[in-house]
């Protein structure tokens, strides 16, 4: 299931986003990580991009951007620690790449 | 010389604490990308430079501005500071992106700290943020501050005077993130969200958001012409009030000169100054409110139907202002043709420059009746339907534009992928609205006014000289005047609108003193607006001729610093083919709307 066909005010966590999509990098840098939990807020008229909650956070995104993050809806608060844990644990993971990539965008 | 560097997630009030630290008053607002260059200003009583970059997502740039910040990183030295500015109610969600800057830093050797800034912000929602614990965790100096109040700030300053920076040292905790976390951010944000969802509710809701978006814009435009009235009076009777004091001081042509030269021309461009303060005002009210990232949202999907995107919204707005920032804001949009289109466009939004032309031509064109209970009027509703032209122009060029480039460069879907952090809203300060608008203002006069005054000067000369019995239709300019006036006579202009035309291509405010200073002279009238819409000759302006004018000055790029900042960023091709392209499409619509209404 995509983002963009989350129901209103329906919560689900990021479970993948398409790292082939040209906003892959664009996402990530926005916050937008598995297992962060998400929110669908608004429908803009005529088919316009959509208001969602990224943590603590709002953003509205277009359709070719929302179906490239892959979601699981969250149903229960024990389904919401265990995303929270995973999502911090993968935050501890990217910062050790950090470390071995030595970020290369900048040499 | 050591250099500080504020960085930071656009939004999170870099710009306001580089002012409070340099006692500087750059532009400051509430929405994503404010700052599209780099700002650097000495520290209060310190040669030590502070430098506020533009906003930065991650360390992996996109757009221009973010390029520009990362450069610049890139090219600092191992003495300069990075001061990573951080939104004080939204440090959890931006802890990933503390970590990357932090082992960035650590791997160049940068001296690092954290400001987190809008501490009252966090206050004032119950977030509690443990310093101290969070610092040594981090193993980096954290400094918690408010610009808007200027607590925490003398600490902040005096970290940086003591030049005892140093580079993270390697995180040995990392596992404990959630935990620490957890331990050292009290406070639930809920409520702070619900507050500004059902905000969103309002502002974005599919009817209701785009009725009360047209409606600000309209009263906008309205509050320009209408409610800055009783205030151009003030800066109108002024000058006259001046120039009955001083004028009796001089004789001869030294009188001629201070009366024509400087207060008949230099004080009708002053007497528009009230709609440009006005402008300013409403619109930076709008910004730091967060209203108007909503308004990019709403105009997203309608601005795609013409090849552009939400992003386009905020130089379109800005351009009603000043062509010039309008261009240079156009770095926020990444997708490079958007940004290109956008910049060619810009020039047919009514910027401030238009004012007083409009203002001239609509009182001397429209009658003015009261409407809708006397809240509004025609003439301010015609200045309303003057600015939607350019807009409407604007658009109709893009379609255009894009229509053709997608068939001739094939460029598919260049508007479709659309993303925008939502700020929170903010009621913003008056105080801070009111130094804002008042400085443009100023900066506004002062950019254009020596401009304005010395091709006064010039125009008096050439109006003035050769002294003989015929007066102005002896003079220079007159021969000047008839030997150009075939090319305005098509658009049923006589040679001193053609002259005061001519002169507008240094800038467009420049036509109004002209015609001052011209119709000064040949009819002795005073320097006010009043004055020069009762003038027989502007009387006997046909309203086919005036809006003739008024359709050539709506398209037209008379604008030299426009043309200039569009050579910069969209490179020479594009600023001198929108010269003439403007130029051209400007007096051809002027030609037919003075060859069909002419008759009428």
């Amino acid at each position: 299931m995509t983002l963009w066909e989350l129901k209103s005010n329906q919560k689900a966590f990021i479970q993948d986003i398409d790292s082939n999509c040209s906003n892959y990098e664009r996402l990530i840098s926005y916050g937008f990580n598995k297992h962060q939990s998400v929110q669908f807020l608004y429908k803009m008229a005529l088919g316009g991009p959509r208001v969602y909650q990224i943590g603590d956070t709002v953003y509205s995104l277009s359709h070719s951007i929302a179906k490239n993050i892959m979601i699981t809806i969250q149903d229960t608060d024990l389904n919401l620690e265990s995303h929270s844990s995973k999502y911090f644990d993968n935050l501890i993971l990217k910062n050790s790449i950090v470390i071995n990539s030595q970020s290369p965008e900048i040499n | 010389m050591s250099e500080i560097f504020l960085v930071g997630r656009p939004n999170v009030g870099k710009s306001y604490l580089f002012n409070r630290l340099t006692d500087s008053n750059q532009k400051i607002a509430n929405f994503a990308g404010v700052t599209v260059d780099k700002k650097s200003n000495h520290l209060i009583d310190s040669d030590l430079i502070l430098t506020d970059l533009p906003g930065l997502y991650s360390l992996k740039s996109l757009s221009n501005d973010e390029v520009i910040t990362l450069n610049i990183l890139k090219n600092s030295s191992p003495e300069d500071l990075i001061c990573l500015v951080v939104e004080s109610l939204k440090l959890k969600s931006q802890i990933q992106y503390i970590l990357e800057f932090r082992k960035w830093c650590e791997t160049y050797s940068k001296p690092f700290i954290i400001c987190l800034n809008m501490k009252d912000d966090a206050i004032k929602n119950n977030i509690k943020i443990e310093v101290d614990e969070l610092s040594l965790f981090l193993k980096v100096p954290l400094f918690y501050a408010s610009a808007k109040t200027s607590e925490g700030l003398k600490e902040l300053n005096d970290f940086f005077l003591k030049k005892n920076w140093s580079p993270p040292e390697p995180l040995t905790d990392i596992k404990n993130l959630e935990d620490t976390l957890k331990k050292t951010i009290h406070g639930d944000l809920s409520k702070v969200i619900k507050i500004h969802n059902s905000l969103d509710q309002i502002f974005l809701s599919p009817i209701i958001g785009p009725s009360l978006f047209l409606a600000f814009t309209f009263i906008l435009f309205q509050s320009i012409f209408s409610w800055a009235e009783p205030f151009m009076n003030l800066v109108e009777n002024s000058v006259t009030h001046l120039s009955n004091m001083v004028s009796p001081l001089f004789s001869g042509q030294l009188q001629s000169f201070v009366d024509n030269a400087f207060f008949a021309g230099f004080g009708a461009f002053l007497v528009f100054t009230p709609q440009i303060f006005i402008l300013t005002f409403i619109l930076t009210f709008l910004e730091k409110s967060g209203y108007m990232a909503r308004a990019v949202l709403i105009c997203h999907q309608p601005l795609s139907w013409f090849g552009l995107n939400g992003k386009s919204f905020i130089p379109l707005m800005t351009g009603h202002a000043c062509a010039v920032p309008a261009i240079y804001s156009t770095r926020n949009i990444e997708n490079q043709w958007v940004r290109k289109l956008t910049i060619f466009i810009l020039p047919l939004t009514a910027c401030s420059a238009r004012i007083p032309v409009y203002g001239l031509l609509i009182q001397l064109l429209i009658p003015n009746h009261t409407i809708f209970f006397g809240i509004f009027g025609t003439q301010g509703l015609v200045f309303f339907l003057m600015y939607f032209f350019g807009i409407f122009l604007a658009l109709i060029v893009s379609v255009i534009a894009t229509q053709f480039s997608t068939k001739i460069y094939k460029i598919k879907n260049v508007n479709d992928d659309f993303i925008i952090e939502l700020p929170n809203y903010r009621w913003p300060e008056i105080k801070t609205l009111f130094l804002k608008a008042l400085k443009t203002t100023f900066d506004f006069i002062k950019d254009a006014g020596p401009i304005i005054f010395i091709l006064n000067a010039v125009i008096w000369a050439l109006s003035y000289y050769p002294i003989n019995n015929l007066g102005l239709k002896g003079s220079y300019m007159a021969q000047f005047g008839q030997w150009i006036e075939p090319v305005f006579k098509p658009l049923g202009l006589d040679w001193i609108q053609g002259v005061a035309v001519l002169t507008s291509f240094v800038a467009r405010e420049v036509f109004v003193s002209t015609l001052g200073l011209l119709y000064g002279l040949s009819a002795d009238s005073s320097q006010n607006l009043d004055a020069m819409v009762g003038l027989s000759e502007m009387q006997n302006l046909s309203f086919a001729s005036g809006f003739s004018l008024l359709m050539f000055f709506a398209i037209a790029l008379q604008c030299m610093s426009t043309v200039s900042v569009m050579r910069k960023e969209g490179g020479p091709k594009m600023a001198y083919s929108a010269l003439l392209f403007y130029l051209v499409l400007g007096y051809l619509v002027a030609f037919i709307s003075y060859q069909s209404l002419k008759n009428l």
